[in-house]
Formats: structure tokens, sequence, C-alpha cells
């Protein structure tokens, strides 16, 4: 009886903020997909399905995440944004709410916490609140009526929980991503079994085996005591046999060991190859971790560079090479190159006036064309007569004077007439500095804008440069961040897993060596105590021993053979899907290979066509390997097609493009209806939000039937405001 | 996996044929419910009764004694 | 005396400021500590200089108190540095018209006067420099008390200085 989840609603759990009909999610048949970046609700989503059915969710705030039981989280699973809204003494709720329905009814079930505020204080205080949690509320309704009847028998209420997916089949329905390596651990007894228990009965073997080992020591036992009633020395005998039970019990007890070393042997290989495949993820975190420091050096340098730019403007206004400070002063050196020319101007004027005033008639110097130069006027007035009027000119008369004077003038040196102040070099001085600046004023305007255009170029390339950085965060996330430490030790644990192989190795010659001695010895007790016996002894009770002990040997190798035929069985479906998941990847994903490393103990392997392990394949074959087997496990089971939900938590990061685009259309032909998680399709820059491969899953299942749904969340906010909202395509 | 099939699956070991001479067209024949057989088929079939009627195993070995002549 | 003399004399002089300016003084110089902060300038004379630029431009003065109390004398312009820009300032201030009509500054004439009048019309100059750039200040002060985080932005005091220069300042 198939049975489909139809919607799962939030009421105030985790950043799911508000009550069940906003944080509503509504599924279908089919294949439907949650796509949620990191950090908006994920995990959280996966917390309900697990509250529900388990009483569990993920602890999100360790290193890993963990599983917890509800009853110890229940604060933290309260949205930090109602809890902050909640004052002293009043109450919030937080509850979980998911209705199914089967072929014949609906159901819902609701699982929910009240918390009261207990102290004043900060609302993410766990001693500030007191929880309790709320009865479940469970109730059912037949399809062909209208209402719920509420359903109050506890053994009822559980009957239908477990309707939703059936215990033994959840963890093969609800997975999380490391979660599916503990299921597929086959280096596990316990996994292993609870696969084939899944896969076929053979319990009736395993009651066979139990009784004929009693059988065979029954057998064993009669046979001792027959012989002995048949011999003279009872003494003897018995301390023959006495040392033969000796012999026995060390080698039952170097069996076991031998199987313990066994096992131990293949948990160390498999560390081995885990750590074979670890490093080369290892290093490509390192990889990434360099090149992220790299960009971390630019971004120190270049914030470096940007402050001493800064750090020079107001320097700008006072270097002469730059003069800032004198920004739009230009046009004064004109005025003042016309101040001080006029002032060297009329310098000169006071000069002549001077002159002028002083009785200097050296004005009048300035004689007409043709006058007379002062040799000529030695001669006038030598000869007493003015050789330009033609007039004679008696010595110290009028004209003979004016003569004289005229000379005079020529030949007396400048007796100007001194300023008290002058401010030529002044003026000189200021001169000099404004001719200097004056070309460099022009040049401010343009120098401005050149350094603002640097500031704002570093600010640019900062942030483009801490985009970087915040990428390789984030790809190292997808990788599965760890500490850089561990992965250095990475390496180094390889190392040491290889010296515990080796050691398991050497430790199981060793014991082998011990067992065939023992054997040996055995045997020759065993011998020495038949010479003992005499002639007559009834030998039908040997030969009941040694037909009792065959038919032992012979249901051990049946079940051997029948555990040989299931996962043989197993391997060849596994294959088939993995060959269909894995068909859109360009890269060669090998062949499953169950195998059998010991009595009870298996590995499931990837190798190549021709039979060589392949090592080295990324995380996304490893993870679609191991999801091949599980389908294969569900397919074997159930007719192919397994009657309950499959929720996944899906890491897809590590699958690449092909792989994704497999898991997406092979995963609804296993599970009538999937619910998957992702955050891989998630393009914060594209309009829709989806990249190429969630547009073509969203085709596909606008095509079929299902849904699709997107997280989004208002990163600006703080981690108390941060609410998720629910977008539905 | 019923009796018949577990019986079946047990009489497909080759010690039957190897040490003690059964031949295959033989061993086809044989069912739980058959008479006559080799001791060791017969004891094989108290076995497997032993466990689909879950039976103690004291009883199962006593009627293997029995089945063997023995006290 | 001549131009050496009076240039000299010039660079003697020590102008003043109002007290009550000290504390954007105080908030815009630091004095020759490690000039990292762009929010600052360095001596005291910068700021003098860039307040007495914006009151200049501004075409704003605002005389200085009358009692001595309420006025603080700094240091000679001869040691402002560097020497071109101060210059520079002294140049603008002696070339622009209006300033030389008021205060007689009519080089011609001054050549006769008596050394104390010469003196005097210096001193007269510098007095108006020191009136500017009073103006200055509460320009400054202006700008911080309407918007406290103006001067933490690199560009701040440029941007003041063009919009005061390109006349778009109130």
């Amino acid at each position: 009886m198939a049975s489909i989840i139809n919607s799962i609603s939030f009421n105030n759990f985790f950043n799911f903020y508000g009550d069940y009909n906003q944080n509503m999610y509504e599924f279908n048949s089919g294949l439907n997909v949650i796509v949620a970046d990191n950090m908006s609700g994920k995990t959280k989503i996966f917390s309900a399905f697990s509250w529900i059915l388990n009483d569990e969710v993920i602890d999100s705030d360790k290193e890993i995440n963990q599983i917890v039981k509800v009853e110890n989280f229940m604060v933290q699973m309260i949205s930090d944004k109602a809890k902050s809204e909640t004052s002293l003494d009043d109450d919030v709720k937080c509850g979980v709410l998911l209705k199914f329905s089967d072929e014949n009814f609906e159901y819902e079930i609701e699982k929910s916490i009240t918390a009261t505020k207990i102290n004043d204080g900060s609302a993410t205080d766990l001693q500030n609140w007191e929880c309790i949690p709320n009865e479940v509320n469970v109730s059912k309704k037949d399809l062909s009526r209208f209402d719920f009847i509420p359903i109050y028998d506890q053994d009822e209420k559980l009957e239908i929980i477990d309707k939703v997916i059936r215990r033994e089949f959840r963890q093969y329905s609800l997975l999380r991503g490391e979660a599916v390596d503990r299921i597929l651990d086959f280096s596990n007894k316990n996994s292993l079994k609870a696969a084939i228990d899944t896969l076929a009965n053979i319990s009736k073997v395993d009651t066979l085996i139990k009784l004929t080992e009693y059988l065979v020591n029954r057998a064993d036992k009669d046979l001792t005591n027959e012989r002995k009633r048949h011999i003279g020395d009872k003494e003897k005998f018995e301390q023959k046999v006495k040392e033969r039970d000796e012999f026995r019990k060390r080698l039952t007890s170097q069996e076991k060991n031998l199987k313990t070393e066994q096992q131990q042997l293949i948990k160390a290989k498999a560390e081995r190859d885990e750590l074979l495949n670890l490093v080369s993820t290892a290093q490509e975190r390192e990889k990434i971790r360099s090149q992220r420091s790299l960009v971390e050096n630019e971004i120190e340098e270049k914030d470096l560079q940007h402050s001493e730019l800064l750090n020079t403007i107001q320097d700008h206004f006072f270097d002469p090479q730059s003069a800032w400070l004198l920004y739009k002063t230009g046009h004064y050196e004109g005025n003042f190159n016309k101040l001080r020319d006029t002032y060297i101007e009329d310098q000169k004027e006071k000069r002549i006036i001077n002159e002028v005033r002083s009785g200097d008639h050296s004005f009048l110097t300035k004689l007409p064309e043709g006058s007379p130069d002062s040799f000529s006027l030695r001669k006038m007035l030598k000869e007493e007569k003015c050789f330009v009027c033609g007039r004679s000119a008696d010595e110290h008369s009028e004209p003979w004077n004016h003569i004289q004077s005229v000379l005079n003038a020529h030949t007396k040196p400048n007796k100007l007439h001194k300023s008290k102040h002058s401010f030529n070099a002044l003026l000189d001085a200021l001169m000099r500095s404004s001719s200097a600046l004056s070309i460099q004023i022009d040049k401010i305007e343009s120098e401005v804008s050149e350094t603002r255009k640097n500031d704002v170029k570093y600010r640019q390339e900062k942030k483009k440069l801490r985009s970087r950085y915040d990428d390789y965060r984030n790809d190292l996330l997808g990788l599965g961040e760890v500490d850089g430490h561990k992965d250095t030790s990475t390496i180094n644990q390889f190392g040491g897993a290889e010296r515990r192989v080796e050691r398991h190795e050497a430790s199981i010659k060793e014991i082998e060596n011990k067992i065939h001695d023992l054997k040996a010895e055995l045997k020759d007790k065993n011998n020495e105590i038949k010479r003992l016996s005499y002639q007559d002894l009834n030998i039908v009770f040997e030969e009941q021993l040694s037909i009792l002990t065959d038919i032992d040997k012979m249901a051990n190798r049946t079940r051997i053979r029948l555990m040989d035929e299931i996962i043989e069985k197993l391997e060849q479906k596994s294959n088939e899907y993995y060959k269909l998941l894995t068909e859109s990847s360009s890269a060669d994903g090998g062949i499953i290979r169950i195998k059998r490393q010991a009595d009870e103990i298996f590995s499931v392997e990837l190798e190549d066509k021709d039979g060589n392990k392949q090592y080295g394949l990324s995380e996304g074959f490893q993870r679609m390997k191991k999801l091949a087997v599980i389908m294969g496990i569900i397919a074997s089971k159930e007719d192919g097609r397994l009657g309950y939900p499959l929720i996944a938590d899906a890491p897809l990061s590590t699958f690449g493009k092909g792989l994704i685009e497999g898991f997406f259309q092979q995963v609804p032909q296993v599970f009538h209806q999937s619910i998957i998680m992702v955050k891989d399709l998630f393009d914060g820059t594209s309009d829709d939000n989806l990249n190429d491969i969630g547009k073509e899953v969203l085709q596909e299942i606008k095509a079929s039937s299902g849904s699709m749904h997107l997280n989004l969340i208002d990163k600006g906010q703080s981690q108390i405001e941060r609410e998720t909202s629910i977008k539905r395509y | 996996m019923t009796s018949n099939e577990l019986f079946n699956k047990l009489l497909e070991e080759p010690v039957l044929i190897e040490k003690y001479g059964l031949k295959e067209k033989h061993l086809k024949k044989i069912t739980l419910t058959t008479k006559g057989d080799l001791q060791i088929i017969e004891a094989l079939k108290l076995i497997i009764q032993g466990v689909e009627y879950a039976n103690p195993n004291v009883s199962i070995y006593k009627q293997i004694k029995t089945q063997f002549n023995l006290k | 005396m001549d131009g050496q003399y009076w240039l000299k004399y010039l660079r003697e002089r020590r102008p003043k400021y109002a007290k009550k300016h000290v504390s954007t003084l105080e908030r815009f110089a630091n004095k020759g500590k490690s000039k990292s902060d762009y929010s600052q300038f360095g001596p005291i004379y910068q700021i003098y200089m860039y307040a007495f630029i914006l009151g200049f431009h501004q075409r704003e003065r605002i005389p200085l108190p009358h009692s001595p109390e309420e006025r603080i004398t700094f240091l000679e312009i001869g040691k402002w540095q560097p020497i071109e820009t101060v210059n520079y300032l002294l140049m603008i201030l002696i070339s622009h018209d209006p300033i030389r009509d008021e205060i007689g500054l009519d080089l011609i004439s001054l050549e006769e006067m008596t050394d104390s009048d010469v003196q005097e019309t210096l001193k007269n100059l510098i007095n108006i420099m020191e009136e500017y750039a009073n103006a200055g200040f509460s320009i400054l002060e202006e700008r911080f008390e309407s918007d406290k985080y103006y001067f933490q932005e690199p560009f701040a005091f440029m941007r003041l200085l063009k919009e005061i220069a390109d006349g778009k300042f109130h």
C-alpha cells in the first residue's frame, strides 16, 4: 500500500517563522524538489521529517551535523525571531504538521512543543525558557468523508505514524548524505545482515546451523563416552581426553581470533581505501585553500596601497608639486603681474617727475633730431657761440649758461631722488613663487579627479577580490570543508591505515599457522584416544559423528551459497541502476562488485572492465554507487517499487552535472514519491533563481507530476531577523 | 524459504556425490517424503523437519540416534 | 627700507586666531603626529591656511574678538611651509583690489611714507588675512555641525574647498 506525503508545514520551527499556513510545502507523487541555498533551511526540513518519524532532529551548530533527540533540543528548535518576540511569562509554540494519505484515508500528524519565557534576558539563552512537549495530534479522514476524526489511542497513533514510512525501511527511505555511508557499510556485519534480511529471509538456515552444531557436539560427547566404557586404563583415557579437549578449546579460540582479525582487516582495508579517496579530496581542498590565501594576500596588499593613497590626500594640499590648496586661484597671477608692472611703471614715472621737481631739466635733454652732441656743445662753449641758432653766447651769459647746463645734463652722473622704501624685492619674491605654482594650479582639477578615480578603482578591486574569496569559501563548504589541519593529517592517517592493514595481515598469518599446528596436534590426540580404545567399540558412534559433522559442514556451505546468490542478484540489480544513474556523466564510473571478504563480510567496490579496482573516482560516483545499491536492495525486495517516499538531503555538489541528471531521472523510477532537498540547482543571479540543471528539472516535473519549491532567505537580515520564505513554482 | 527449498539447496552440496557416492539422477528424485535413502539423507530429513516444527534439539538428536540404532 | 626688509617684516608677523576656534583647530590639526588619518591636517598653520582660503573664496571676513584674552597668537608666517604656497597666499592678498583700496596699499605712495606707516599697512594686510581665516573656521564648524561624519570621508576637505570655490556653498 503506497503512502504519499501531501504536505509538511512548520510553525516557528528553526528559521521558519510564522504559523503553518505561512510555511508549507505541498507535494505530489513523483519527483518533488526543494531548492535551497546553504543556510536557508534544507537540513531543517529534514529535521522536521525526523521529528515526526523518529523524535529526532539534526543539530547543525556543531562542526558535523549530529542527530539529537527532540527532548534535548527543544529551545534551540524554536524560531529565533519568534523567541525574541515573546515577552516574559508568555508562551511560544513550535511545531511540525505532516499530512499524508494512502488508498483509503487521509492522515494528519502534528508534533509540537510549547515554551514559556521564565526569565528576562537573551531570547537564545536556554536558561530563560521552560519547554514542554505537547500531546501528539493525529487524526484521520475517510476519503469519502469531509471531516477528520481525532485519534486518541496511543497505539493507533504510533501505527499511523508508522504508515508514513515503516520502521524497517526508514534507513533506506530517509537519507542524509553521511547516513547513506553507514547503511551500506557492509564491512559491518549488522548492516549487511540488515540488507540481506530485507532481501531474503534466511533465518531458517541460521537455525539449521545452530542445530547441526549442537548435534555434532552431542555425537562427539557420546562417542567419547562410548570409548571410555571400553578401555582399561580409565585414568589415562580421561587424561588424554582432557588434553584433547584442551586443544579443541585452544583451536576454537584461535578460530575466533582469526575471525576477529579478519573482520579487523576488512575494516582496516576499508578505512585505508576510504582515506585514499579522501586524500584526493583533501588535496583539492588544499589547492583551494592556497588559492584562497593568495587572494587574501592580494586583498591585504590592495588595502595597503589604498590606505597609502588616502593618507596622502592631505599632503597634496601643501606639496608645491600638487598645491591643491590653491584650487581656482590661478587668475590672481594675472592681477599680480599687472600690479607689479604698474608699480614699476609708476616708479619710472615718479623718477622723472622728481627730477623735474628738483630742477633737473634733464628732461629737456630730449633735444630734437639734429641736435649737437657733447663734443659740439663743448666747442660751442669754447667759441662762445651757439651753433643751433647762430647767435653769439658770451661766457656766463644766459645762453652760454644754458649750453653749459645741457652739457652737464649729458655728462653729469644721474642724481636720482631716492625713495624712502621700495618693494621690488618683495614683489619679485612673490612673483617667483606664483609663476612656479601657476602651471600646477591648472592641473589640480584633473589630479583630484584622477585620485578619486583611483580610490574608486581600489574599492572595486577590493570588492571583486573579496567576492572571489567568498567563492573559495563556498567551494570549500561544498567540498565538505574541514579544518585545514584535518586535511594534512588525512595523509598521515593514510600511512597509519596502511600500517594497520599490514599488521592485521601479519596477525592473520600467525594465527593461521597456529591453527594449522593445533589441528595437527588435535589429530594426534584423537588418534591416541582411538588407539587406547578396544576393538569391539561400537563404531556406529563414529559413523554418526562423521555423518553429522558432514551435515554441519553442508549446512554452513549452503548458507554461504545462499548468501552468494542473494548478493549476486543484488550486484546485478545495483549495476542496472548504477549504469542508468551514471550514463549522463562523461567519466566511466566502473562496475559495482560486491565481494565476499570473509565469512559474513562483504565489501562494495568499483572495478573497471578488467576487474581492477578503481581508485580516485570522485565522491559523486561513490555516492551514486551507494545509492544504486540501495535502489537495488529495494527493487529486489518489492517488485521494483518501494511504496514509501524517499526523503533525501542530497549533496549533489559532489556529483557533477552528468550525475545530477541521472539522479533526477532514475530516482522516480524506484520511488513513487521522492522529496529531494538540494542547493545545487540554485543560482541567485538568474531571474528565477535556478541554474541550467534546475530549469531542466523543473521542465521534467511540469511534464510529469511532482513539485518544486524554492527557499528564499534575506541574507541582509541579522540572525534573529532571518526567516525563510517559500516560493512554489 | 520453505523446508523443501532448503532441503533441495542442501542436496546441491558436492560432498554427497564426492564422498557418499550418490548419483545426480538419484539426488533429483529425493524429497522430504521419500523413504529408504542413505543414512546421511535420512538424518538430513530429520534435521530439516526438526527445524520446521521447531522441535527441541534434544529430541531431534534422540531421533537421529534411533535412526542409527544407537541407544 | 627695501623689499627684502619688508618681506622679512611680513614673515615675522605672527597671526592670531580666536580662542573659540581652539577645538576646531584641535580636531583638524594633529600638529605633526603620525599623519595616518585622512581627516586631519598636520601643523596648525596648514589648517589656518585652509581656513583662510575658504573664507577668501567665500569673500567673507569675520573680525577677531577685541579682547586679547580671546585671541591666540601662533607661529610666525616665515616658518610656515612650504614657502611657495605661503608666498602665493600673500600674493593673492596683495593682488585683490578691494583689499588694497581698503588698507591703502598703494605701493608707489607707500614708498614715501614713514616706516611706521608701512608697518601699519602691512599689519592691516595680515589682519585681513586673519579675518578671512576666522570666517573659514566658522565655515568648517558649520559643516561639522550639520554633518558629523562629513570629514570622515577621505576627500572631504577637497570637496568642501571645491564647493566654496565653485560658488556652490549656501
